[in-house]
């Protein structure tokens, strides 16, 4: 049974691109939501296995949404992701209750599963 | 010097001739209720007396108050030669008009007294000066009110006089008691004076001193003239005797004011003062108008930095929101082109179709962002090919009329073009305009510009940060910027942009 993804990214284009190097890759799709508030509702809906979630979003940001998800005991692995590189956001990442961030640039189905297991 | 530059006629000056006029009428009155009296003695005499000092009182006063408006001794001047016409009023045959004389017939010399005292600065200073004023009045207004219920003008020697209208009958003990105060005061109140003007004219340089001997000796010479008259009737001097000191002592009076005046007017210590207080004035006005201005500019200084960090996070989000994003998605879109480019020829044309899009996007994009923070346009081709272009770009028709064909400062064509675009936006986005203008003009070596439009109106300069910005940019180049926005009525936005610099 091939992994389970959520998109969580305010950019269509982003999304798109994503959602067609994932599933190359061998992993389904079963969601794209552009804001964190509709992230929280989808995980709780689909329950997909890896949440890819953009740190920049619109309303609430990716470490507050790691954060809530945490909170409301979803089982689902988060990875972040965005436009910039790790180093940018400094130790915010490894306080969060993430696998760990890929940054945009990076992002394949490997770098994926090399942070899921 | 220009403290002693009369000023144009002011309301001040409107003031003071009023009071001149009535200076005459009252003048007028008091000769003709004394020439009518029937208890008063040599009613000529007593008359020019009252005239000649009294108008000379308010004519020098008021002169001295208009040219020296800060010094309080022309005010003195004036106000002892108003309560000088008191005297006249006790000629009167009306009980009524007789009383008031009575309680003001003494006031004069008390004003005087703070005149001379306070003389030539019109200030007091010090608690001795302060007491012997006070005194003075208390003397002449409290006492004297005091005095008046019990008075039986008869018994005061007044033949003639009409009946004390307010006199509480058999208290004549009480009216001397009270007059007794009054002289028992009067005395040290009157020595006082006398000291501190002698110390004042001992310990005056000899160039002050010129100025305060008239003064004084006129003053002293109508003071000892109206003491001498006082006790001559007692002693038994004849009448023509009385009549010669009479006359000294009226010429003495009328001599006061003038003396005053001159040492006024020629008083460096008045002047200087004055023109130091005038200075002081004005300068803590100067100060406080540049401390404003500092923190004007202080406030515009913090304004343009923080636009500048404002301006660099928006170019930031708009790169990372635009090209990053739309670069990122290309690279994906290359990478899976390039994975499936043997087994699946066809999905990675697509994808490439899709990329070379994607590109000219991100191009498109780049080539706005890089016009926000300058058009190359304007520094290429100047001001009118830059505002034609903003004109071209706006979904509002806009008319652009009087750009000046020639090049202007690099400073002036930018503020000029980010003024029209800011302006546009706006129209574009709230105004729900039909038409916009925009007109251009050679003011004065400024450049102006207008933007108008015919839509709701309603605009406020200060909510937003553009217009504010843009309001310090061309404050910057000591220019001014201005928003008319009336609800319904169109918003016009007015700037003039120095072209020196």
């Amino acid at each position: 049974m091939p992994t389970s993804v959520l998109i969580v990214d305010d950019h269509p284009s982003f999304r798109l691109s994503a959602r067609r190097m994932l599933e190359a890759d061998g992993y389904e799709v079963v969601g794209e939501v552009e804001d964190g508030s509709g992230a929280l509702i989808a995980a709780h809906e689909l329950a997909p296995d890896v949440v890819l979630l953009d740190v920049q979003l619109p309303d609430l940001d990716g470490f507050e949404v790691a954060e809530r998800l945490e909170e409301a005991g979803a089982t689902a692995a988060i990875v972040l992701t965005s436009t910039r590189e790790a180093a940018d956001f400094g130790a915010r990442i490894g306080s969060s209750p993430v696998r760990g961030f890929v940054s945009k640039g990076e992002l394949s189905g490997a770098a994926i599963a090399a942070l899921v297991g | 010097m220009t403290a002693d530059t009369p000023p144009r006629l002011t309301s001040l000056g409107r003031a003071l001739a009023a009071l001149a006029v009535l200076a005459v009428a009252i003048g007028i009155a008091s000769v003709t209720i004394v020439l009518s009296s029937d208890h008063t003695s040599s009613r000529g005499f007593a008359a020019a007396l009252i005239l000649i000092a009294g108008w000379g009182f308010v004519g020098t006063g008021l002169y001295a108050w208009y040219r020296r408006p800060g010094n309080r001794t022309g005010v003195l001047l004036t106000a002892v030669g108003f309560t000088w016409f008191f005297q006249a009023l006790e000629s009167s045959d009306n009980a009524a008009i007789f009383a008031i004389g009575a309680i003001g017939i003494n006031l004069p010399f008390a004003i005087l007294i703070h005149l001379l005292v306070a003389f030539p600065s019109g200030r007091l200073e010090g608690r001795l000066q302060r007491t012997v004023v006070a005194g003075a009045y208390f003397v002449t207004v409290v006492l004297q009110w005091l005095w008046i219920p019990f008075v039986n003008p008869e018994r005061q020697g007044c033949e003639g006089c009409p009946e004390n209208p307010i006199r509480i009958e058999g208290q004549e003990g009480v009216a001397d008691a009270v007059n007794a105060v009054q002289t028992a005061i009067a005395i040290p109140v009157v020595a006082a004076t006398i000291a501190i003007i002698y110390l004042r004219w001992r310990r005056s340089p000899p160039s002050e001193r010129r100025v305060l001997t008239p003064v004084i000796a006129t003053g002293a010479l109508a003071f000892a003239l109206l003491f001498v008259l006082l006790v001559l009737d007692p002693a038994g001097a004849s009448d023509g005797a009385q009549r010669a000191v009479f006359i000294a002592a009226v010429a003495a009076f009328a001599c006061l004011p003038f003396a005053l005046l001159a040492g006024l007017l020629r008083s460096r210590i008045g002047r200087d003062e004055e023109l130091r207080s005038a200075l002081t004035a004005e300068n803590e006005q100067l100060t406080s108008e540049l401390r404003a201005k500092v923190e004007e500019l202080r406030a515009s200084r913090a304004r343009i930095v923080e636009a500048g960090y404002a301006e660099r996070r928006r170019v930031e989000r708009d790169l990372h929101d635009g090209a990053q994003q739309r670069l990122v998605a290309l690279a994906m879109s290359l990478k899976l082109a390039r994975s499936r480019l043997e087994a699946d020829p066809q999905t990675s044309a697509e994808l490439l179709d899709e990329a070379i899009a994607e590109l000219g996007e991100t191009t498109r994009e780049l080539r706005e962002l890089a016009r926000g923070i300058h058009p190359a346009v304007l520094s290429d081709r100047g001001l009118e090919a830059a505002l034609g272009a903003l004109a071209d770009r706006s979904p509002v028709p806009v008319e652009v009329v009087g750009t000046p064909p020639e090049r202007l400062p690099a400073a002036v064509e930018s503020a000029a073009y980010f003024v029209v675009a800011e302006a546009l936006t706006n129209v574009a986005r709230y105004a729900e305009a039909e038409a916009a203008s925009v007109e251009l003009g050679r003011e004065d070596g400024a450049l102006a510009v207008e933007v108008a439009d015919d839509g709701v109106g309603g605009a406020d300069p200060t909510a937003g940060t553009g217009l504010r910005g843009l309001a310090d940019r061309v404050a910057a180049l000591g220019g001014e910027l201005r928003v008319e926005s009336p609800p319904g009525g169109g918003t016009k936005v007015r700037a003039r942009i120095p072209l020196d610099g």
